[in-house]
């Protein structure tokens, strides 16, 4: 038999296929399914396969760490690149750059993959979500120092407390190394001193709030010494920043919101605090006088302020005995009682009737009476001077405030 | 670092004033205790109010300088568009 005159070595013959393939698929997008998929060195080998045939594939390292979801045997995907022969085995394969999930997006997919494990490792339970502190003395941004955003914060922050203390983390929002550098930003301003921190940006496409869906970024969120609000995107954006928070914030200006308590606020619930305190004191003080005048009563005494006083020390003395059970606290609580006594009259309505002031009630319920409107004519009331009282009939009644 | 978490907080101080104005207003303490109570609340009235009162408006920046953290003043980006109403 003569040899025919074109004869290729195995070597040959392979590298000709092998240009033919290249040259052929430079580029190939295939669907079908993850199977035998196994990792080496970050390398990632598998075979995708449909109900008749199968390719083997492989996605090197630089490829795979691009990857934004975990893949899976059984996934349904559609892959791209390029085919390829290995020469020792003479076998084909498709050299994979990307893999996207069929059905949802990968970065769909890679939310729900990331929700579900940091879910179930406890990161979004409520027990460990902190309250906010009602008045933080210094508020931590971490975000981009150009975006709309940390302008929002801020401006909303001043407008409700003026004289607030916010210190900015800048940091890239987007992008490679975004997420990094949040995470980064996060943790520096967790040993900064700020008493609570927004973590946020503006609102973008999902790629560019992608950044807040990264592992990294929740993990800093959770290992945050002090409350992190999260401010990202617009309502409808939910990242797993947001899941992790202890607040999240609708939109940045929302998270100002949050962050601090308006200065008008604060002073009303002061205020408030403060009447209540004094009104509470007032009474106890006023039946205080009451159990005295009542007392001073039953002695038949003419009540001049020194017997009152020294019923109102007996009084407290009485008292005292009785809350101590066995009475060894005895001498104390007489000097204390001394004192008191100087107190109460330093505070009580009988230093002021001293003064020629005078009480005036209404006869017989005993209501102070602090306005001419509900007095009628006829009715009786009932004056306390510093010595004695005086009993009087309401003859004519003056309605308008003096001026 | 906490160095100062020795120092109440603003609603460490509501919370405790709130809870004597409870019990002032319940009737239940004696003359003497509720002076005592009072003059607690007041006072932490006091410190509520120098809280507020030491507050200072500062908005800053941080610099990474040679590995070192350092604050400036920020200065807030402008808005995009001047289309505010009056």
């Amino acid at each position: 038999m003569e040899l025919p005159e074109q004869l290729y070595t195995v070597s040959e013959l392979t590298a000709e296929i092998k240009t033919l393939l290249q040259e052929h698929f430079p580029v190939v997008w295939v669907t079908g399914e993850i199977s035998n998929l196994r990792d080496s060195h970050g390398h990632r080998y598998f075979t995708l396969k449909d109900a008749s045939a199968s390719i083997p594939c492989a996605m090197w390292k630089s490829y795979a760490g691009r990857l934004r979801f975990d893949v899976q045997d059984g996934q349904q995907v559609v892959v791209s690149g390029r085919i390829d022969l290995y020469e020792p085995y003479g076998r084909y394969q498709l050299i994979v750059q990307q893999i996207i999930p069929k059905g949802l997006g990968e970065l769909q997919l890679a939310f729900i993959q990331l929700r579900e494990k940091l879910a179930a490792e406890g990161l979004f339970d409520p027990a460990h979500k902190r309250p906010l502190p009602y008045l933080p003395s210094h508020i931590g941004i971490v975000t981009s120092p150009t975006g709309a955003a940390v302008r929002d914060i801020i401006d909303r922050i001043l407008k409700r407390f003026p004289r607030a203390r916010v210190t900015v983390c800048p940091v890239r929002c987007q992008g490679e190394g975004a997420a990094q550098d949040i995470a980064a930003g996060i943790e520096l301003m967790g040993k900064y001193g700020v008493d609570v921190l927004v973590v946020g940006r503006g609102g973008g496409s999902v790629e560019d709030l992608w950044a807040f869906n990264e592992e990294v970024v929740a993990r800093a969120i959770y290992a945050s010494p002090v409350p992190v609000i999260s401010a990202v995107g617009h309502e409808r954006d939910v990242t797993i920043s947001d899941l992790v928070a202890d607040c999240r914030a609708n939109t940045p200006t929302h998270a100002g919101e949050l962050v601090v308590p308006e200065l008008a606020d604060i002073e009303d619930r002061l205020a408030d605090a403060r009447g209540r305190l004094r009104r509470a004191l007032v009474n106890r003080l006023r039946r205080a006088q009451d159990q005295v005048d009542a007392l001073a009563k039953s002695y038949g005494f003419r009540a001049t302020p020194d017997r009152v006083y020294q019923c109102s020390q007996r009084l407290d003395e009485i008292e005292t005995r009785l809350r101590s059970s066995a009475g060894h606290r005895m001498t104390a609580a007489r000097d204390r009682t001394l004192s008191l006594a100087g107190r109460l009259e330093a505070l009580g309505p009988l230093r002021v009737l001293e003064r020629g002031y005078s009480i005036t009630l209404l006869h017989p319920d005993g209501k102070a009476l602090k306005d001419a409107s509900v007095a009628d004519v006829g009715k009786t009331i009932l004056t306390l001077l510093s010595k004695g009282r005086i009993l009087s009939r309401i003859t004519e009644v003056h309605r308008e405030a003096r001026k | 670092m906490k160095q100062e978490s020795k120092e109440p907080t603003f609603e460490e101080l509501l919370a405790e004033i709130e809870q004597i104005v409870q019990e002032l207003e319940s009737g239940s303490l004696s003359l003497e205790e509720s002076l005592e109570r009072y003059e607690k609340a007041t006072q932490a009235l006091q410190k509520c109010r120098s809280i507020l009162d030491s507050a200072e408006k500062r908005i800053e920046i941080l610099l990474k300088e040679e590995g070192e953290t350092k604050t400036k003043p920020f200065e807030l980006p402008p808005p995009p568009e001047s289309g505010k109403k009056g």
